[in-house]
């Protein structure tokens, strides 16, 4: 872990309608740490990735990724760049098998989309599917269509395909949401893996909070649109403010 | 430590290992009867307009190649075996029925193979990339219009400009017709791409109709609703004569394969992975780096394209050109038509140009009433059996094979 | 000029039925996002069904003293009551099966919350099929003369032509449009079913039956199609194809107008009118329906929440 940034996020609103969703956020994530970001519902958590993903559009501010400005790109550049995600509610493609969704996740930053059509149909991606699909014990379903895989397992697709394209930072909107405690052991455990033997770097929101603070190194405390606090997990756990937010003082 | 991405570098050039099967023994008496049922299937029709004593024996093969693709598993020897001669057996049928029938027979005949044409095109669209598109009569009109247009050398007057166009072969001329069709479809359908859900399917609708105005009304252009005369005397490509119906038959069936091969081609490709992701779950896609825009035109343009390519054939298949046919009624046919065979399957659209053109004839009990039938099967289908007659046929496999 | 005004007025009373449509359209997708491609049909299907109420038909055996309705000759004495009768008897009719019905037996099934709006409007598609087949099969032999219930007269204030019908239908159209608005800004129930169209979870948290007022929905546009085939059915004579173009202007109205709000969908009724109706005259009577079409797509492509509407970014 470095101090150097690898997303910088600089004064980003969003609002909608009259509310403000985002409120002057800014913050870095830093290259090869796992960044949690934490707080009460509805603070604004997802519209905030959506803003530095390119969901949303923000009305103020602006996005880097490794010093370049990626405010006004669409997702699938910010994807092809290295910036990966998950959404808050599960999203798999349904139709196709687990090997195909990893390969439809992989192959987009694999040449352009002409040349693709000419190579092999698995643009030799098969080793690293295949390896991926190891690493997050999917083996015996590599070929079912993933709407056959039950709730925990669909979890664990939709997170594996973040990551089969090697990203430099990997966004995951509630990771532990819905997972059982069994499964839950093994998302902390791919996440560490992937984490200290790649260097991938992670943003995580997270409503688990044992989870999160036995997974991250800094966490970002968010309220009410605005960024109420960052600091190590000891630094937040003893922080009065931070009780206060979630307990309603 | 190399990244998993390089290592993916290294390994491009390898074949890619896929873990070995086990396909099972190879069963003499499934592939015997695989075989035997397929060529009665394909040989009992010949040279007979109507079956009578010989139907039962027709329909019974029929039900045991059906039932054979329904019971063996997929993966193993067996299974390849039903499978390639099902598929031969296809072949084989399209080849070789049309021996001996008449020239009405042989222009429905060809109908069919264009508008599975059409269809198939549609299926790329709507059934793998999830793009709805109401505009294929359209496209099927400008490819027709166009391929004639270019094909006689008559001078036009259309918005007071006044020429006489160019007189090309007529493989070039049906080339002309896709690719014109690929241009317009990337024209309009660049408006939808802002937006997702319903608005291609408004853009189409609309375009649709504009195309049938002009049609109808630049009477300088098209002859509009007196018909354009499309029958042409000399029609020799490569020294064959196409006039002779049954040459132009094969001449369309040629086109058919290769749609279909280009079709299967692109499905099995990278290019057919974005386009399901893009029907599955858009929002996903563009999170993984699928570029939305791209593979909608993408998949929009070369369902379009296909049904230009087909406007061209059609058009010479039939003696007038009129605006009528390339109606918006007409393209919810081949919507429905497509949706009914079974959306994202390679056997779907040929099942669902049966019912608006060989079965047309063959149902003629229901009256006039088929199309009214027609309809409420769409809506029962919808309820019902959403995935169409191939995919409720793949569901039933799926099905019998996990109470294996 | 005087012209010019003629062919407004005409242009704004055709309008207004193209703004009752767009209106019913607008709303179904609005509060429920149910895409209904066989709107048109639904218009279509009164108009006939009307007709066979007004005039006598043998088959239905209505017998010949009930006034009004059976023994009715049209251009006999009493054609436009038959008619008003027969859109009084109609209503009801609409709302059991083209909103009750329709909303149970189909949008139930077919619109799941957070899935695919596809699978409705492959059923819708098939379902305008097979009710513009049924009614040219039964019908389609000769269009049906629809006797307007306005009368045939025509004035001239000013030198300019105007028909008792088109005025008619102008006031008819108001009167309803104005009746729906009250509706939904000054009763109570009105203002539960906006709410349950703008936000139906924040609805459903303060204790509105969201469901209820969607079926509430669907029973209004029934009775605005109702209405709408009655205004319309005397220029168009009660067609079975007449479905197919009224189903079209339904949607180019709702959409260039704002299909996510009541007065969007109603100026693009309006709008649609007096463009069909000037680009008959100035242009080409051909290309009259060209304009409209035209105008979607730019919509589409420059401001697809229309003209009135109200840009949506979708919540993720």
């Amino acid at each position: 872990m470095t101090e150097r940034a690898v997303v910088r996020v600089s004064n980003v609103s969003k609002s909608f309608g009259g509310i403000k969703a985002v409120d002057d956020v800014s913050f870095e994530v830093f290259d090869g740490e796992i960044l949690g970001v934490i707080g009460p519902n509805g603070c604004g958590k997802t519209t905030l990735f959506n803003c530095i993903l390119g969901q949303y559009r923000p009305d103020r501010g602006r996005v880097e990724l490794s010093g370049q400005d990626v405010s006004r790109w669409p997702p699938h550049r910010r994807a092809n760049a290295g910036l990966a995600r998950t959404f808050q509610l599960l999203q798999v493609f349904e139709s196709m098998s687990v090997r195909d969704n990893l390969k439809t996740a992989a192959q987009e930053h694999i040449g352009s989309i002409g040349r693709r059509l000419f190579r092999s149909p698995d643009l030799g991606l098969g080793a690293t599917v295949d390896r991926l699909i190891e690493r997050f014990r999917l083996g015996h379903l590599a070929d079912e269509p993933a709407r056959n895989l039950s709730y925990g397992q669909q979890k664990l697709l939709d997170t594996a395909m973040a990551f089969v394209s090697d990203p430099a930072v990997v966004f995951l909107d509630e990771p532990a949401g819905g997972v059982n405690l069994t499964m839950l052991g093994d998302l902390r455990d791919r996440i560490q893996d992937l984490n200290q033997n790649d260097g991938t770097t992670f943003a995580v929101i997270e409503h688990n909070m044992e989870f999160i603070f036995g997974l991250a190194h800094r966490i970002v405390v968010m309220e009410q649109g605005r960024v109420l606090t960052v600091g190590t997990p000891d630094e937040i756990r003893d922080d009065p403010q931070v009780l206060e937010v979630y307990l309603g003082g | 430590m190399s990244t998993p991405l390089s290592i993916a570098a290294e390994l491009e050039h390898r074949s890619d290992a896929i873990p070995e099967l086990d396909r099972g023994r190879p069963s003499w008496p499934i592939a015997l009867a695989s075989i035997a049922a397929t060529t009665l299937v394909v040989l009992l029709p010949i040279g007979r307009s109507d079956l009578s004593g010989l139907m039962w024996l027709w329909a019974m093969a029929l039900a045991a190649v059906v039932g054979l693709n329904l019971w063996v598993p997929v993966e193993s020897w067996n299974g390849l075996v039903v499978k390639w001669t099902s598929l031969a057996g296809a072949i084989a049928f399209l080849l070789v029925f049309p021996l001996g029938r008449t020239n009405a027979t042989l222009v429905d005949l060809g109908l069919f193979v264009v508008f599975a044409i059409v269809c198939l095109g549609l299926n790329l669209t709507h059934g793998i990339a999830g793009q709805v598109s109401l505009a294929q009569a359209g496209f099927l009109g400008i490819g027709a219009y166009v391929s004639v247009l270019l094909d006689t050398g008559r001078p036009i007057a259309v918005a007071g400009i006044e020429t006489t166009l160019p007189n090309l072969p007529f493989l070039l001329a049906i080339a002309v017709a896709g690719m014109t069709c690929m241009v317009f479809s990337v024209l309009i359908g660049f408006p939808a791409l802002r937006v997702q859900g319903p608005w291609l399917a408004f853009v189409t609708l609309a375009f649709n109709l504009l195309v049938f105005l002009v049609l109808n009304n630049e009477a300088g252009l098209t002859e509009g609703s007196r018909g354009l005369r499309s029958m042409r005397t000399d029609l020799t490509v490569f020294g064959i004569d196409l006039f002779e119906t049954r040459n132009y038959y094969y001449f369309c069936l040629v086109f058919l394969f290769a749609a279909a091969a280009l079709v299967w081609w692109i499905v099995r490709s990278p290019w057919g992975r974005a386009f399901k992701a893009l029907r599955d779950n858009p929002a996903r896609a563009a999170s993984l780096g699928v570029d939305i825009r791209a593979y909608t035109l993408l998949a929009f343009s070369i369902g379009a394209g296909l049904a230009g390519v087909a406007g061209a054939l059609y058009a010479r298949l039939i003696e007038y050109l009129e605006p009528r046919a390339f109606s918006i009624g007409q393209s919810f046919d081949f919507f429905l038509a497509t949706v009914i065979g079974g959306l994202g399957t390679m056997v779907g659209p040929f099942i669902g140009v049966s019912f608006i053109t060989v079965l047309t004839d063959r149902l003629r009990f229901t009256g006039d009433y088929y199309r009214v039938w027609f309809g409420l099967f769409v809506v029962v289908m919808t309820l019902v059996a959403p995935k169409g007659i191939a995919g409720s046929f793949n569901q039933l496999r799926s099905w019998l094979r996990s109470l294996r | 000029m005087s012209t010019f005004i003629q062919i407004s007025f005409s242009g704004l009373a055709t309008g207004a039925i193209f703004a009752l449509a767009a209106v019913g359209f607008a709303l179904l997708w609005q509060t429920a996002g149910a895409i209904n491609f066989a709107h048109g049909e639904f218009i279509a299907l009164p108009a006939i069904v009307m007709l066979l109420l007004g005039e006598d038909r043998p088959t239905l055996g209505i017998p010949e003293w009930v006034p009004g309705i059976g023994g009715t000759a049209l251009g006999g004495p009493l054609p436009e009551l038959g008619i008003v009768l027969a859109f009084v008897v109609t209503i009801p009719l609409a709302v059991l099966v083209l909103g009750y019905l329709f909303k149970v037996s189909l949008v139930d099934r077919l619109l799941t919350p957070g899935g695919n709006d596809i699978p409705l409007v492959i059923a819708s598609l098939g379902l305008a099929l097979t009710i513009r087949e049924y009614l040219r099969v039964e019908f389609g032999a000769r269009p049906e003369k629809f006797p307007s219930v306005f009368g045939t007269d025509r004035w001239r204030p000013g030198g300019i032509a105007i028909s008792a019908d088109d005025v008619g239908v102008l006031v008819v159209s108001i009167l309803v449009i104005l009746a729906l608005q009250v509706f939904l800004r000054r009763t109570f129930l009105g203002r539960q079913m906006e709410a349950a169209a703008q936000s139906p979870d924040t609805a459903r948290v303060l204790g509105i039956r969201v469901d209820r007022m969607i079926l509430y929905t669907f029973a209004i546009n029934a009775v605005l199609v109702t209405v709408a085939a009655l205004l319309v059915a005397p220029t168009t004579h009660a067609r079975w194809d007449a479905g197919l173009s009224l189903g079209l202007v339904a949607f180019t109205a709702a959409i260039i107008g704002g299909f996510n709000q009541v007065r969007g969908a109603l100026f693009g009724g309006f709008l649609v009118g007096l463009l069909q109706n000037w680009s008959a005259y100035y242009v080409s009577s051909a290309y009259r329906e060209a304009i409209p079409l035209l105008l979607l797509i730019l919509v589409i492509l420059w401001r697809p929440q229309g003209l009135f509407g109200i840009a949506e970014e979708r919540r993720l």
